[in-house]
Protein backbone atom coordinates (compact mmCIF):
# COMPACT_ATOMS: atom_id res chain seq x y z
CA UNK A 1 0.00 0.00 0.00
CA UNK A 2 1.50 3.29 -1.14
CA UNK A 3 0.56 6.90 -1.71
CA UNK A 4 1.22 8.60 -5.02
CA UNK A 5 1.11 12.28 -5.83
CA UNK A 6 -1.30 13.68 -8.42
CA UNK A 7 -0.95 17.44 -7.79
CA UNK A 8 1.73 18.36 -5.32
CA UNK A 9 0.53 19.42 -1.89
CA UNK A 10 -3.08 19.11 -3.05
CA UNK A 11 -4.20 15.78 -4.42
CA UNK A 12 -2.87 12.29 -3.74
CA UNK A 13 -4.11 8.75 -4.33
CA UNK A 14 -3.68 5.38 -2.73
CA UNK A 15 -2.15 2.52 -4.61
CA UNK A 16 -3.15 -0.73 -2.97
CA UNK A 17 -0.84 -3.03 -4.92
CA UNK A 18 2.83 -2.52 -4.27
CA UNK A 19 4.10 -3.83 -7.58
CA UNK A 20 5.06 -1.37 -10.26
CA UNK A 21 2.28 -2.54 -12.62
CA UNK A 22 -0.43 -1.59 -10.16
CA UNK A 23 -2.41 1.55 -10.85
CA UNK A 24 -3.44 4.07 -8.24
CA UNK A 25 -7.10 4.53 -7.42
CA UNK A 26 -7.55 7.82 -9.26
CA UNK A 27 -5.95 6.43 -12.40
CA UNK A 28 -7.99 3.21 -12.10
CA UNK A 29 -11.30 5.09 -11.95
CA UNK A 30 -10.75 7.18 -15.05
CA UNK A 31 -9.44 4.14 -16.95
CA UNK A 32 -12.48 2.09 -15.99
CA UNK A 33 -15.06 4.80 -16.64
CA UNK A 34 -13.81 5.16 -20.22
CA UNK A 35 -13.41 1.44 -20.87
CA UNK A 36 -16.36 0.08 -22.90
CA UNK A 37 -15.71 -3.52 -21.85
CA UNK A 38 -15.69 -2.71 -18.13
CA UNK A 39 -18.79 -0.52 -18.43
CA UNK A 40 -20.74 -3.08 -20.45
CA UNK A 41 -20.06 -5.77 -17.88
CA UNK A 42 -20.77 -3.46 -14.95
CA UNK A 43 -24.10 -2.13 -16.18
CA UNK A 44 -25.24 -5.52 -17.39
CA UNK A 45 -24.45 -6.95 -13.95
CA UNK A 46 -26.19 -4.04 -12.21
CA UNK A 47 -29.09 -3.64 -14.62
CA UNK A 48 -31.73 -4.01 -11.92
CA UNK A 49 -30.28 -1.09 -9.94
CA UNK A 50 -29.87 1.02 -13.06
CA UNK A 51 -33.47 0.40 -14.03
CA UNK A 52 -35.00 0.56 -10.54
CA UNK A 53 -36.74 3.82 -11.33
CA UNK A 54 -34.41 6.13 -9.41
CA UNK A 55 -33.04 7.37 -12.71
CA UNK A 56 -35.95 8.74 -14.66
CA UNK A 57 -36.54 8.07 -17.49
CA UNK A 58 -34.97 4.67 -17.10
CA UNK A 59 -31.70 4.43 -19.06
CA UNK A 60 -30.89 1.37 -21.11
CA UNK A 61 -27.52 -0.31 -20.56
CA UNK A 62 -26.22 1.29 -23.74
CA UNK A 63 -27.38 4.75 -22.69
CA UNK A 64 -25.83 4.30 -19.25
CA UNK A 65 -22.51 3.40 -20.85
CA UNK A 66 -22.59 6.42 -23.16
CA UNK A 67 -23.54 8.76 -20.30
CA UNK A 68 -20.75 7.41 -18.09
CA UNK A 69 -18.15 7.85 -20.80
CA UNK A 70 -19.17 11.44 -21.53
CA UNK A 71 -19.40 12.30 -17.85
CA UNK A 72 -16.04 10.78 -17.06
CA UNK A 73 -14.49 12.75 -19.87
CA UNK A 74 -16.01 16.00 -18.58
CA UNK A 75 -14.95 15.28 -15.03
CA UNK A 76 -11.44 14.43 -16.16
CA UNK A 77 -11.26 17.68 -18.12
CA UNK A 78 -12.53 19.67 -15.15
CA UNK A 79 -9.93 18.15 -12.84
CA UNK A 80 -7.15 18.73 -15.34
CA UNK A 81 -8.21 22.37 -15.70
CA UNK A 82 -8.42 22.77 -11.94
CA UNK A 83 -4.91 21.41 -11.64
CA UNK A 84 -3.44 23.57 -14.35
CA UNK A 85 -5.15 26.73 -13.15
CA UNK A 86 -4.47 25.91 -9.51
CA UNK A 87 -8.09 26.42 -8.53
CA UNK A 88 -9.14 25.29 -5.06
CA UNK A 89 -10.12 21.66 -4.70
CA UNK A 90 -12.60 22.33 -1.91
CA UNK A 91 -15.07 23.58 -4.51
CA UNK A 92 -15.11 20.13 -6.05
CA UNK A 93 -15.05 17.89 -3.00
CA UNK A 94 -18.10 17.56 -0.72
CA UNK A 95 -18.43 15.82 2.65
CA UNK A 96 -19.31 12.15 2.24
CA UNK A 97 -22.06 12.36 4.83
CA UNK A 98 -23.66 14.90 7.14
CA UNK A 99 -21.64 13.72 10.12
CA UNK A 100 -17.95 13.40 9.40
CA UNK A 101 -16.84 14.58 12.87
CA UNK A 102 -16.62 11.04 14.20
CA UNK A 103 -13.78 10.22 11.82
CA UNK A 104 -10.15 11.18 12.47
CA UNK A 105 -10.22 13.13 9.22
CA UNK A 106 -13.26 14.01 7.14
CA UNK A 107 -14.26 11.67 4.35
CA UNK A 108 -14.98 13.46 1.10
CA UNK A 109 -16.47 12.74 -2.32
CA UNK A 110 -16.59 14.18 -5.80
CA UNK A 111 -19.85 13.81 -7.71
CA UNK A 112 -20.01 13.45 -11.43
CA UNK A 113 -21.18 16.66 -13.02
CA UNK A 114 -24.59 15.51 -14.22
CA UNK A 115 -27.87 15.73 -12.44
CA UNK A 116 -28.26 12.49 -10.45
CA UNK A 117 -24.80 11.46 -11.50
CA UNK A 118 -23.70 8.00 -10.41
CA UNK A 119 -19.96 8.71 -10.57
CA UNK A 120 -18.17 9.08 -7.24
CA UNK A 121 -14.57 9.66 -6.25
CA UNK A 122 -13.87 9.11 -2.54
CA UNK A 123 -11.11 10.74 -0.54
CA UNK A 124 -9.87 11.56 2.94
CA UNK A 125 -9.07 15.18 3.66
CA UNK A 126 -5.99 15.93 5.73
CA UNK A 127 -5.30 19.62 6.24
CA UNK A 128 -5.69 21.13 2.76
CA UNK A 129 -4.78 17.88 1.01
CA UNK A 130 -7.08 15.20 -0.43
CA UNK A 131 -6.07 11.53 -0.46
CA UNK A 132 -8.17 9.55 -2.94
CA UNK A 133 -9.10 6.16 -1.53
CA UNK A 134 -11.27 4.95 -4.41
CA UNK A 135 -14.48 5.58 -6.24
CA UNK A 136 -17.47 3.87 -7.74
CA UNK A 137 -20.50 3.95 -9.97
CA UNK A 138 -23.18 4.31 -7.31
CA UNK A 139 -26.64 3.24 -8.42
CA UNK A 140 -28.28 2.73 -5.02
CA UNK A 141 -29.23 5.00 -2.16
CA UNK A 142 -26.65 3.98 0.41
CA UNK A 143 -23.11 2.79 -0.06
CA UNK A 144 -23.88 -0.13 2.22
CA UNK A 145 -26.52 -1.39 -0.22
CA UNK A 146 -24.11 -3.02 -2.66
CA UNK A 147 -20.86 -4.93 -2.34
CA UNK A 148 -18.86 -2.71 -4.69
CA UNK A 149 -19.83 0.51 -2.88
CA UNK A 150 -19.59 -1.03 0.58
CA UNK A 151 -16.08 -2.08 -0.37
CA UNK A 152 -15.25 1.63 -0.86
CA UNK A 153 -16.20 2.32 2.77
CA UNK A 154 -13.93 -0.52 3.83
CA UNK A 155 -11.10 0.90 1.75
CA UNK A 156 -11.47 4.23 3.55
CA UNK A 157 -11.29 2.38 6.85
CA UNK A 158 -8.14 0.62 5.65
CA UNK A 159 -6.60 3.98 4.77
CA UNK A 160 -7.41 5.35 8.22
CA UNK A 161 -5.65 2.31 9.69
CA UNK A 162 -2.67 2.93 7.44
CA UNK A 163 -2.42 6.55 8.64
CA UNK A 164 -2.74 5.37 12.21
CA UNK A 165 0.01 2.77 11.78
CA UNK A 166 2.25 5.43 10.29
CA UNK A 167 1.58 7.77 13.18
CA UNK A 168 -0.51 10.25 11.24
CA UNK A 169 -3.77 9.65 13.02
CA UNK A 170 -3.60 10.47 16.67
CA UNK A 171 -5.94 12.74 18.58
CA UNK A 172 -3.54 15.60 18.96
CA UNK A 173 -2.17 15.16 15.48
CA UNK A 174 -5.60 14.96 13.96
CA UNK A 175 -6.68 18.15 15.68
CA UNK A 176 -3.51 19.86 14.69
CA UNK A 177 -3.68 18.79 11.08
CA UNK A 178 -7.30 19.63 10.74
CA UNK A 179 -6.95 23.22 11.88
CA UNK B 1 1.31 20.47 11.42
CA UNK B 2 4.48 20.70 9.37
CA UNK B 3 5.84 17.56 11.01
CA UNK B 4 2.75 15.64 10.10
CA UNK B 5 2.73 16.90 6.53
CA UNK B 6 6.41 15.98 6.30
CA UNK B 7 5.52 12.53 7.59
CA UNK B 8 2.84 12.26 4.90
CA UNK B 9 5.39 13.36 2.30
CA UNK B 10 7.77 10.66 3.44
CA UNK B 11 5.04 8.08 2.83
CA UNK B 12 4.50 9.32 -0.71
CA UNK B 13 6.12 7.44 -3.55
CA UNK B 14 8.71 9.30 -5.59
CA UNK B 15 6.93 8.12 -8.72
CA UNK B 16 3.82 10.26 -9.34
CA UNK B 17 0.42 9.08 -10.55
CA UNK B 18 0.19 8.33 -14.25
CA UNK B 19 -3.29 9.83 -14.40
CA UNK B 20 -2.34 13.27 -15.71
CA UNK B 21 -0.26 11.70 -18.47
CA UNK B 22 -3.10 9.38 -19.43
CA UNK B 23 -5.66 12.20 -19.27
CA UNK B 24 -3.52 14.25 -21.61
CA UNK B 25 -3.20 11.31 -23.99
CA UNK B 26 -6.96 10.72 -23.94
CA UNK B 27 -7.53 14.39 -24.76
CA UNK B 28 -5.21 14.19 -27.75
CA UNK B 29 -6.81 10.99 -29.06
CA UNK B 30 -10.33 12.02 -28.17
CA UNK B 31 -11.79 12.13 -31.70
CA UNK B 32 -10.86 8.69 -32.93
CA UNK B 33 -11.24 7.13 -29.50
CA UNK B 34 -14.85 8.30 -29.33
CA UNK B 35 -15.52 6.39 -32.54
CA UNK B 36 -13.59 3.34 -31.32
CA UNK B 37 -15.62 3.43 -28.11
CA UNK B 38 -18.88 3.30 -30.04
CA UNK B 39 -17.67 0.44 -32.23
CA UNK B 40 -16.53 -1.44 -29.13
CA UNK B 41 -19.89 -0.91 -27.46
CA UNK B 42 -21.85 -2.19 -30.46
CA UNK B 43 -19.52 -5.19 -30.81
CA UNK B 44 -19.88 -6.05 -27.11
CA UNK B 45 -23.68 -5.73 -27.18
CA UNK B 46 -23.88 -7.82 -30.34
CA UNK B 47 -21.64 -10.54 -28.90
CA UNK B 48 -23.88 -10.68 -25.84
CA UNK B 49 -27.03 -10.77 -27.93
CA UNK B 50 -25.69 -13.56 -30.14
CA UNK B 51 -24.18 -15.39 -27.19
CA UNK B 52 -20.75 -15.28 -28.79
CA UNK B 53 -17.38 -14.94 -27.09
CA UNK B 54 -14.51 -12.69 -28.09
CA UNK B 55 -12.62 -15.86 -28.97
CA UNK B 56 -15.40 -16.89 -31.38
CA UNK B 57 -15.15 -13.49 -33.03
CA UNK B 58 -11.37 -13.74 -33.28
CA UNK B 59 -11.68 -17.12 -34.99
CA UNK B 60 -14.29 -15.90 -37.44
CA UNK B 61 -12.20 -12.88 -38.33
CA UNK B 62 -9.00 -14.89 -38.40
CA UNK B 63 -7.27 -12.51 -36.02
CA UNK B 64 -5.76 -12.99 -32.56
CA UNK B 65 -7.90 -12.79 -29.40
CA UNK B 66 -5.53 -10.03 -28.25
CA UNK B 67 -6.56 -7.93 -31.24
CA UNK B 68 -10.26 -8.40 -30.41
CA UNK B 69 -9.46 -7.48 -26.82
CA UNK B 70 -7.99 -4.18 -28.02
CA UNK B 71 -11.09 -3.54 -30.15
CA UNK B 72 -13.53 -4.08 -27.28
CA UNK B 73 -11.41 -1.88 -25.01
CA UNK B 74 -11.82 0.91 -27.57
CA UNK B 75 -8.06 1.28 -27.76
CA UNK B 76 -7.57 0.24 -31.39
CA UNK B 77 -7.45 2.91 -34.09
CA UNK B 78 -9.66 1.00 -36.51
CA UNK B 79 -9.44 1.15 -40.27
CA UNK B 80 -12.58 1.35 -42.40
CA UNK B 81 -11.76 -2.12 -43.66
CA UNK B 82 -11.69 -3.53 -40.14
CA UNK B 83 -14.97 -1.88 -39.21
CA UNK B 84 -16.58 -3.27 -42.36
CA UNK B 85 -15.26 -6.79 -41.73
CA UNK B 86 -16.35 -6.68 -38.10
CA UNK B 87 -19.81 -5.60 -39.19
CA UNK B 88 -20.04 -8.37 -41.78
CA UNK B 89 -18.95 -11.06 -39.36
CA UNK B 90 -21.43 -9.87 -36.74
CA UNK B 91 -24.19 -9.07 -39.28
CA UNK B 92 -24.56 -5.58 -37.92
CA UNK B 93 -24.14 -2.13 -39.45
CA UNK B 94 -21.39 -0.59 -37.32
CA UNK B 95 -21.40 2.68 -39.26
CA UNK B 96 -25.07 3.10 -38.40
CA UNK B 97 -24.26 2.34 -34.76
CA UNK B 98 -21.57 5.01 -34.76
CA UNK B 99 -24.08 7.61 -35.93
CA UNK B 100 -26.81 6.36 -33.59
CA UNK B 101 -24.72 6.39 -30.46
CA UNK B 102 -25.07 10.08 -30.32
CA UNK B 103 -23.84 11.89 -27.25
CA UNK B 104 -23.33 15.57 -27.01
CA UNK B 105 -22.97 18.17 -24.34
CA UNK B 106 -24.09 21.64 -25.23
CA UNK B 107 -23.57 24.74 -23.18
CA UNK B 108 -26.65 26.86 -22.90
CA UNK B 109 -25.02 29.76 -21.11
CA UNK B 110 -25.11 31.26 -17.68
CA UNK B 111 -28.23 32.04 -15.74
CA UNK B 112 -28.67 33.65 -12.35
CA UNK B 113 -30.81 31.67 -9.98
CA UNK B 114 -31.23 32.57 -6.33
CA UNK B 115 -28.31 34.99 -6.64
CA UNK B 116 -26.00 32.28 -7.92
CA UNK B 117 -24.42 32.24 -11.33
CA UNK B 118 -25.07 28.83 -12.77
CA UNK B 119 -23.57 27.45 -15.91
CA UNK B 120 -26.23 25.48 -17.69
CA UNK B 121 -25.53 22.81 -20.18
CA UNK B 122 -27.04 19.51 -21.11
CA UNK B 123 -26.02 16.11 -22.26
CA UNK B 124 -28.04 14.20 -24.78
CA UNK B 125 -27.81 10.64 -25.91
CA UNK B 126 -29.49 8.14 -28.17
CA UNK B 127 -31.34 8.63 -31.39
CA UNK B 128 -33.92 11.30 -31.78
CA UNK B 129 -35.05 14.52 -33.30
CA UNK B 130 -32.95 17.61 -32.75
CA UNK B 131 -33.37 18.67 -29.20
CA UNK B 132 -36.01 21.20 -28.40
CA UNK B 133 -35.15 21.90 -24.85
CA UNK B 134 -36.96 23.73 -22.19
CA UNK B 135 -35.64 24.66 -18.83
CA UNK B 136 -37.16 23.52 -15.60
CA UNK B 137 -35.87 24.67 -12.26
CA UNK B 138 -36.03 22.54 -9.18
CA UNK B 139 -36.23 24.37 -5.93
CA UNK B 140 -34.90 24.46 -3.32
CA UNK B 141 -31.82 22.59 -4.52
CA UNK B 142 -31.01 25.14 -7.22
CA UNK B 143 -30.30 22.34 -9.59
CA UNK B 144 -31.04 22.77 -13.21
CA UNK B 145 -32.56 20.05 -15.27
CA UNK B 146 -32.93 20.40 -18.98
CA UNK B 147 -35.64 18.45 -20.73
CA UNK B 148 -36.35 17.90 -24.35
CA UNK B 149 -39.59 16.80 -25.97
CA UNK B 150 -38.17 13.74 -27.63
CA UNK B 151 -35.64 12.40 -25.18
CA UNK B 152 -34.41 12.90 -21.67
CA UNK B 153 -31.31 14.94 -21.23
CA UNK B 154 -29.45 15.26 -18.01
CA UNK B 155 -28.90 18.81 -16.90
CA UNK B 156 -25.45 19.66 -15.66
CA UNK B 157 -24.97 22.11 -12.86
CA UNK B 158 -21.97 23.94 -11.54
CA UNK B 159 -21.72 26.44 -8.73
CA UNK B 160 -24.99 25.13 -7.35
CA UNK B 161 -25.02 23.81 -3.82
CA UNK B 162 -26.96 20.65 -4.23
CA UNK B 163 -26.82 18.02 -1.55
CA UNK B 164 -29.45 15.36 -1.64
CA UNK B 165 -30.47 13.02 1.17
CA UNK B 166 -30.00 9.92 -0.96
CA UNK B 167 -26.27 10.55 -0.99
CA UNK B 168 -25.94 10.25 2.76
CA UNK B 169 -24.25 7.12 3.94
CA UNK B 170 -24.52 7.61 7.68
Amino acid sequence: MRIVCIFEDRLYAFKYRDDSDGVDEFERLFDAWQDPEFLEQFFEANKNDLQSGFFDPIPTVEQAILITKVEAKRLEKLLRDVALQRQPLHDIFKPLSVNEDRWPFPRQKIYGLCYKSWLRVYAIKIAHRYYVTGGAIKLTKAMQDRVHTHCELQKMQRCFSFFEEEGIVDVEGAKELDL
Amino acid sequence: MNDNLKKLDSLTSSEPSKWIEKAEQRRKEERWKDVSFKVALKVLRTLREKNMTQKDLAERMNVSPQYISKIVKGSENLSLETITTLGEVLSVDLFLAISQYNTSVRNLGTIILESQHIEVSYMSYGVGDPLESQLKTETPTSRMIVYSKSEKVFGVYTNAEAESPEEMVA
